[in-house]
């Protein structure tokens, strides 16, 4: 068994193996960085390290956040450097066996961010590969299909 | 292992280090009188640690050699290349010896007895007298009386000691980890320091700045401190390099010398680690592949004796290091073949390419030129690696070729100390620190002239500072996803004049906030596309600032190209810059050539710029051959067409070739054009100009350069007629 911490992103929830993340953390002071890829929005400052803040809802191809509310840093370890996810709002944890990870319907696209989704009583939980979201040159993924709430 | 052995086997191998070097100079008759007594004092030194600490094999070796160099001080033996290659064969033996110490703990497995015997026979072969005298500075008889008692060693050791390492008394060994771990919490105290500073401004009134004062000093000087502690004279690495190169030179049956410059420059320990081996290696490929043997150099009618310099200097905030040989230089042809040979490049990617890029093929993977593997070199396992090597601590590799004369390979290591002075600015709508070496000075602009003094040349905007002009760079014009300066008002109130590598220009800032000690961390990996920036940092109030690469914007704007790559372009791109309207004293031209026509002659004043287009990027729209550039579009025509009032598509020929389409650009105001010549040759001064010898209204005259006759062509009837062309459907 495994847990994955979830997170919201436009209505959809969404996972990540939780022992990829540091801690999660509310507003920070976002420095950006001029010509990065558009789905970086800066730099944050993190006790001294610095971590660049991925917008998953620019990462993932989703419509952008409205004014509802601020989003949340999780603060991953990817190939050890610190990494912010910029989320609208954290779940909770939930524990699964990666064995049942049912993979994304349609045909297998390499390097795609989405590892696949475990079923939730009234949703489901994308589970994202967080080396995959860094991976500079795979061009924005297309919209997810979006489990219906 | 116990600490006094320890202790033996580092300083033991330190001092065969040096034994090694006086060896050589010894060898080469300039050591000086004392250079004898300390290759003496260095084998003596050993043996009596030895006899103190029971390592007989080593004991017994140490006092051969010490024997044999008892006869040269005293004459009795000359110091020719077989006693000075047998010693330096005895230095081998040694360290191996120390090695075996360093990881088994003894020298039992030591077997020596070949070299003894050799060394033996060398001393019979000398004019054998064993009575040994005195050596000047050295208490007689004592190194005997050495190996019988052990309190008589141990009381001359140290004595030796001092001696052999002068200062050795006033230095003590750190653990490199233990110094990164204070390196880091002084970054963090600098952090905090800058934090407490911001404060007690804020609050200068009333509140008592003065511990935040003391606190600045402190942090200051600790942190010059522990700095210092890890810097090192590059020589340290240096010193193995006159034995390297003399082993290599005699295996390669070459004579090479090998001069130092710059020994004194200090580096990071850790940079100075990790260059080692890449030096090593191209001091390898030099003597093997670079100088030729000794026949063909004098038939080549250069000296005998091949010449290396090793050269290193601090320039523009790096840490140059040069490897130059005056030998054969790359043959870029045969580069060529052996890329293609291999597989490595198309050759039709080679056709393509300038003998700088040719000559950079050496440093594909798997590449190696050696007719056969030697033991020095040729097992495809090269140039690649030292260019991973080097890149790897963030640094660049670059090479001169020159052939038949020799090759010239630039190292260049970025200044990666944790800590660097930085000016703080700001600009763009955002703060940024540009490192302090980077920064000439801080010019305010002049806020009554017409547009703050920012002129325009060519949509590019540059600033007339003490008679000399001066590119400027917006930062918001580079942000943008394809640079192009907006001639639009000048917002900005500074100018920071900046110098990078080659080029000087004007960086224009908002404003400019403060002289601080920043703690460069290096940008995320994931970033590296951003090449503007050299990292980021942490401000006193906790945000992040990113800081500026101005090597890496020179780049960007186009003010500074590869030296080695064509000079006419470099010259193209500058000229309009600083040589237009305002001093037309002289004139200078561009040549190209029509295969068939002959040569034409551009005023540079007149060229926005030089490209290559490839022939895919062409597109048909209407009559002619457009292609977009820099968010416009840009008609393309051939410059013989133009010269007959003539609008056509480009041949057959050029379109569908597989080689780029030279094209020199004319510009008027936004609208360009795409000029297609043959050949881009050269840049050259003015010249006489004479009548055009053919009435065509698109030639101004005609002229002789580089003893050819040449049109010279008027750019602006050129630009009317090609528009013109251009528009009317």
């Amino acid at each position: 068994m495994a847990q994955y911490c979830s997170f919201y992103l436009a209505e959809g929830a969404y996972g990540i193996d939780i022992l990829g993340i540091q801690e999660i953390l509310r507003h920070q002071d976002v420095t950006p960085v001029p010509n990065a890829p558009e789905w970086v929005d800066g730099l944050i400052n993190l006790r001294g390290q610095i971590a660049v803040v991925v917008n998953l809802r620019k990462r993932l191809g989703l419509p952008a956040a409205g004014i509802s509310g601020e989003p949340i840093h999780i603060i991953s370890d990817i190939e050890g450097e610190p990494v912010s996810l910029l989320a609208d709002k954290a779940g909770d944890v939930y524990e699964f066996d990666p064995a049942a990870l049912a993979p994304c319907p349609g045909p297998a696209r390499e390097g795609a961010p989405v590892l696949g989704v475990f079923q939730l009583e009234n949703a489901l939980l994308h589970i994202l590969d967080p080396r995959a979201l860094l991976a500079t040159p795979v061009p924005a993924a297309g919209p997810l299909e979006l489990p219906e709430t | 292992m116990d600490d006094i052995v320890r202790e033996f086997v580092i300083e033991s191998a330190e001092a065969m280090d040096k034994y090694d070097v006086l060896l050589l100079a010894l060898e080469k008759d300039h050591a000086g009188p004392d250079g004898l007594a300390n290759v003496f004092r260095i084998a003596h030194t050993i043996k009596g640690a030895c006899g103190f600490l029971g390592f007989a094999k080593l004991e017994s070796l140490t006092h051969a050699g010490e024997s044999l160099l008892s006869l040269l001080r005293d004459g009795k033996l000359a110091a020719d290349a077989g006693v000075v290659s047998c010693l330096l064969k005895l230095g081998d033996a040694v360290r191996a010896c120390l090695r075996s110490i360093e990881t088994s703990g003894g020298d039992a497995a030591f077997d020596h007895s070949a070299l003894v015997a050799e060394m033996e026979a060398l001393m019979a072969g000398g004019r054998t007298g064993t009575a040994v005298a005195n050596p000047p500075g050295t208490p007689a008889g004592d190194w005997s009386a050495a190996e019988k008692s052990p309190d008589g060693s141990a009381d001359h050791v140290p004595e030796a000691h001092g001696e052999a390492g002068r200062g050795s008394d006033q230095t003590i060994r750190v653990d490199v980890a233990l110094l990164d771990k204070l390196m880091n919490l002084v970054g963090e105290l600098v952090l905090v320091r800058n934090q407490v500073l911001q404060h007690a401004n804020d609050r200068q009134k009333g509140a008592a700045p003065g511990a935040a004062q003391q606190l600045d000093l402190i942090t200051s000087e600790l942190q010059e401190g522990v700095m210092k502690t890890r810097m090192q004279p590059i020589r340290n690495v240096w010193t193995r390099f006159p034995r390297l190169v003399r082993d290599l030179a005699h295996t390669c049956g070459k004579e090479v010398r090998l001069e130092m410059d710059g020994g004194g420059t200090e580096l990071d320990k850790t940079i100075l680690e990790a260059i080692k081996d890449p030096l090593t290696h191209v001091l390898r490929n030099s003597i093997d592949h670079g100088i030729e043997p000794a026949a063909e150099r004098v038939r080549a009618g250069k000296p005998a004796v091949g010449t290396i310099r090793l050269k290193a200097y601090h320039k523009g905030g790096q840490v140059t290091i040069e490897i130059g040989d005056d030998g054969a230089g790359i043959d870029v042809a045969k580069v060529a073949f052996k890329a293609m040979e291999k597989g490595l490049v198309t050759t039709e990617r080679v056709s393509r390419m300038s003998d700088w890029e040719l000559a950079q093929l050496i440093f594909l993977p798997g590449f190696s030129t050696a007719e056969a593997v030697t033991n020095v070199s040729g097992r495809g396992v090269g140039m690649d690696v030292v260019k991973k090597h080097v890149e790897g601590i963030g640094g660049t590799v670059d090479l001169a070729n020159r052939p038949g004369q020799g090759l010239t390979l630039r190292i260049k290591i970025p200044l990666t100390l944790a800590i660097i002075p930085a000016l703080i600015v700001q600009a763009a709508g955002q703060r940024f620190a540009i490192p302090q070496v980077n920064v000439v000075e801080v010019v305010r602009l002049k806020a009554d002239a017409p547009g703050k003094g920012v002129e325009w040349i060519q949509d590019h905007p540059v600033y007339r500072l003490r008679g000399e002009l001066l590119p400027l760079l917006r930062l918001d014009d580079m942000f943008r996803p394809t640079y192009r300066p907006l001639r639009e008002a000048i917002p900005e109130d500074f100018l920071a004049v900046v110098q990078a590598d080659n080029a000087h220009f004007g960086v224009l800032l908002g404003s400019v906030r403060d002289t601080q000690e920043i703690v460069v961390k290096p940008l995320s990996k994931h970033l590296k596309s951003a090449a503007l920036f050299a990292g980021a940092t942490i401000m006193g109030d906790g945000r992040v600032a990113l800081i500026l690469d101005i090597p890496g914007l020179s780049l960007a704007a186009g003010f500074a190209r590869e030296a080695d790559e064509a000079e006419a372009l470099a010259a193209s791109v500058a000229q309009p810059e600083t040589s237009s309207g305002l001093s037309v004293a002289e004139e200078n031209l561009l040549l190209s050539e029509v295969e068939g026509l002959g040569m034409y002659a551009f005023p540079l004043v007149s060229i926005s710029r030089l490209e290559e287009i490839s022939p895919a990027a062409l597109e048909r729209l209407g009559e002619v051959d457009v292609c977009q550039s820099r968010g416009r579009i840009m008609p393309i025509l051939r410059l013989t067409d133009l010269l007959e009032g003539r609008r056509a598509p480009l041949s057959a020929a050029i379109r569908t070739g597989d080689q780029g389409i030279k094209v020199i650009v004319l510009a008027r105001g936004e609208e360009t054009v795409g000029v297609v010549v043959d050949r881009i040759l050269d840049v050259a001064g003015s010249a006489q100009i004479m009548p055009a010898l053919s009435e065509r209204p698109s030639i101004r005259g005609s002229a002789i350069l580089r003893g050819r006759a040449v049109e010279i062509v008027d750019p602006e009837a050129l630009l009317g007629s090609a528009l013109a062309t251009a528009e009317i459907p």
